[in-house]
């Protein structure tokens, strides 16, 4: 029961569960709930990944690389909202789509950026920590922190008169602007948020994995976390948790099925995208609404609660 | 073009109506208006100062509001929830203080759901409340839309086609409250309406547009009676 062996594997599972859930979450607080099409988000995650790697290995403790790393995605994705966020739907998925193949250019190209080496011997956020089964506990505890605190800032986000702006926003912009809403401000201000949490997400990525390179942030990791949200269900918070749990979960039995166990002779990261894809097109077709489905927010009449009390 | 060569004015806490055959250019009138459309030329004034080319939000801010000629909802949100879109929170509506400081929103979201409360129970909507407005009726979505407008509390309301398809009494009812908000808060109201009698019984003044130009001018009275309108809407 207590193998430790089986205890850091499932806590490494966890990890990666919880960063990708993360990541997820970004998305649907972008797609799911302001309708931002971001085909970009990889590269908000790379750029905190990056930048916090250069920093901490300059001899700064983590916390200087994680603020320094969101706060550079988040003034990045500052920059790209602004022509971005005007154009409409398909258009943005296009341009941000774009921008993140830029990045990873750029970095698969200037050798000091890593080039396609990448950048090894990443310090841990715990470089007090030898032990290697304790710094998975620590990562593990890490992350879930990470999580929970977005969690909350999404939840609290989404029950309060902002995030029934945002609602108004994705399903009926004309309506939404008519009422007051300054619908460019709202989607650039979750457009930079989102950048920001991605940018910390990424900065915990490279510190756990002790390494960052481009093979870790290409394109599919933004198709990845947007099947995690679609599987979820892109307007909950808890359907992020539980996409990225679904999907990391299948993935890391197929890895063993074929490593392991022996009996799977395809590779298990192509087959996982099969099988997801496969599941992704049923879900938007019977399901579109994924797993877990928002409520109704309901509000008895203030009044009439008065008189029956 | 739609609407050429137009040029009106709507006076200060009065029920101006306007109306003329459809196609005629006046929903692109309150789209110029609101800040939907912008002009190729032309002014909007809003008493001294130049309102053109304002985005919708900055024209809302003006005290404007506008409602749709179709009824225009949030799927999402509940019947409840689409009222109190009408109404800008102030801290709740900004993304830190909405998490920071929700006592202040709170408290005055609370007021806000008592009197969307009160304008669903005139409007006969209240059972709906927390209910996706998916559930209403074409006329009952029209009953949200207008409900919307009372909630603005704006200042001016450019209201396109209020009464159509909404039952006689009620429609009645619409008419007799927009009446008591002109009279008892001062709101200006100047309204699209295809239902002549209700226009003509309810309204200071009356714009009868034609082809995209504005066709007459004058009170109800001079309306009905002037040829040109005749011919080209009311017939007879």
């Amino acid at each position: 029961m207590f193998n430790p062996i089986l205890l850091v594997y499932t806590g490494n599972i966890g990890i990666s569960i919880l960063i990708f859930a993360i990541l997820t979450l970004t998305v649907n607080l972008q797609y799911g709930s302001a309708g931002i099409f971001n085909l970009g988000v990889v590269a908000f995650f790379m750029i905190g990944a990056y930048t916090s790697s250069f920093i901490t290995l300059a001899g700064f403790p983590f916390l200087v690389g994680v603020i320094c790393g969101s706060l550079l995605s988040a003034a990045v994705g500052y920059a790209i909202s602004l022509p971005a966020l005007n154009l409409r739907g398909d258009f943005l998925a296009l341009a941000t789509f774009m921008f993140a193949s830029i990045v990873d250019i750029i970095v698969l190209n200037v050798p000091q950026l890593g080039g396609a080496v990448g950048i090894a011997r990443v310090p841990s956020a715990f470089p007090w920590i030898q032990d290697y089964n304790v710094s998975v506990l620590a990562n593990l505890v890490l992350a879930a922190l990470l999580f929970g605190v977005v969690y909350l800032f999404y939840k609290l986000l989404m029950l309060s008169p902002y995030g029934r702006v945002l609602k108004s926003v994705k399903d009926n912009e004309v309506l939404a602007e008519a009422l007051g809403k300054d619908t460019f401000r709202y989607k650039s201000e979750i457009f930079v948020i989102c950048s920001f949490i991605a940018g910390i997400d990424g900065a915990v990525y490279a510190q756990y994995l002790g390494f960052a390179g481009t093979e870790l942030f290409t394109y599919s990791v933004t198709f990845t976390v947007y099947i995690m949200s679609i599987i979820g269900g892109s307007s909950t918070g808890i359907g992020a948790l539980l996409g990225a749990a679904i999907y990391t979960i299948v993935q890391a039995i197929l890895v063993d099925l074929k490593d392991v166990v022996g009996i799977l002779s395809i590779d298990p990261n192509n087959l996982t995208f099969i099988l997801f894809g496969l599941v992704t097109v049923l879900l938007l077709y019977f399901k579109p609404e994924g797993i877990v489905r928002s409520r109704l927010r309901k509000v008895d009449d203030p009044k009439s609660h008065l008189q029956q009390s | 073009m739609a609407v050429d060569g137009v040029s009106l004015q709507v006076e200060r806490e009065s029920v101006t109506g306007l109306i003329g055959p459809n196609g005629s250019g006046k929903t692109t009138l309150f789209n110029l208006i609101a800040g939907l459309l912008k002009a190729d030329n032309g002014k909007i004034l809003l008493g001294n100062s130049d309102i053109t080319g304002l985005a919708p939000h900055e024209v809302f801010r003006k005290g404007i509001y506008r409602t749709f000629q179709s009824p225009q909802i949030v799927p999402n949100l509940s019947v409840l929830e689409n009222m109190l879109l009408a109404n800008s929170l102030r801290a709740g509506e900004r993304l830190f203080e909405s998490i920071l400081r929700r006592r202040t929103w709170r408290s005055q979201e609370t007021k806000l759901i008592e009197k969307a409360y009160e304008y669903l129970r005139f409007l006969n909507l209240d059972e709906y409340a927390n209910e996706t407005p998916s559930v209403l009726s074409g006329g009952q979505l029209k009953l949200l839309e207008i409900g919307r407008a009372f909630m603005s509390e704006a200042p001016i309301l450019l209201l396109d086609e209020p009464a159509a398809g909404v039952n006689p009494t009620l429609a009645r009812k619409i008419f007799d409250f927009l009446e008591h908000l002109r009279r008892e808060r001062g709101v200006t109201i100047f309204v699209i309406e295809h239902k002549v009698d209700v226009v003509f019984e309810r309204t200071d003044h009356v714009f009868v547009m034609n082809k995209g130009r504005l066709l007459f001018s004058g009170t109800p009275q001079e309306v009905a009676a002037n040829q040109s309108v005749i011919d080209a809407y009311l017939g007879e």
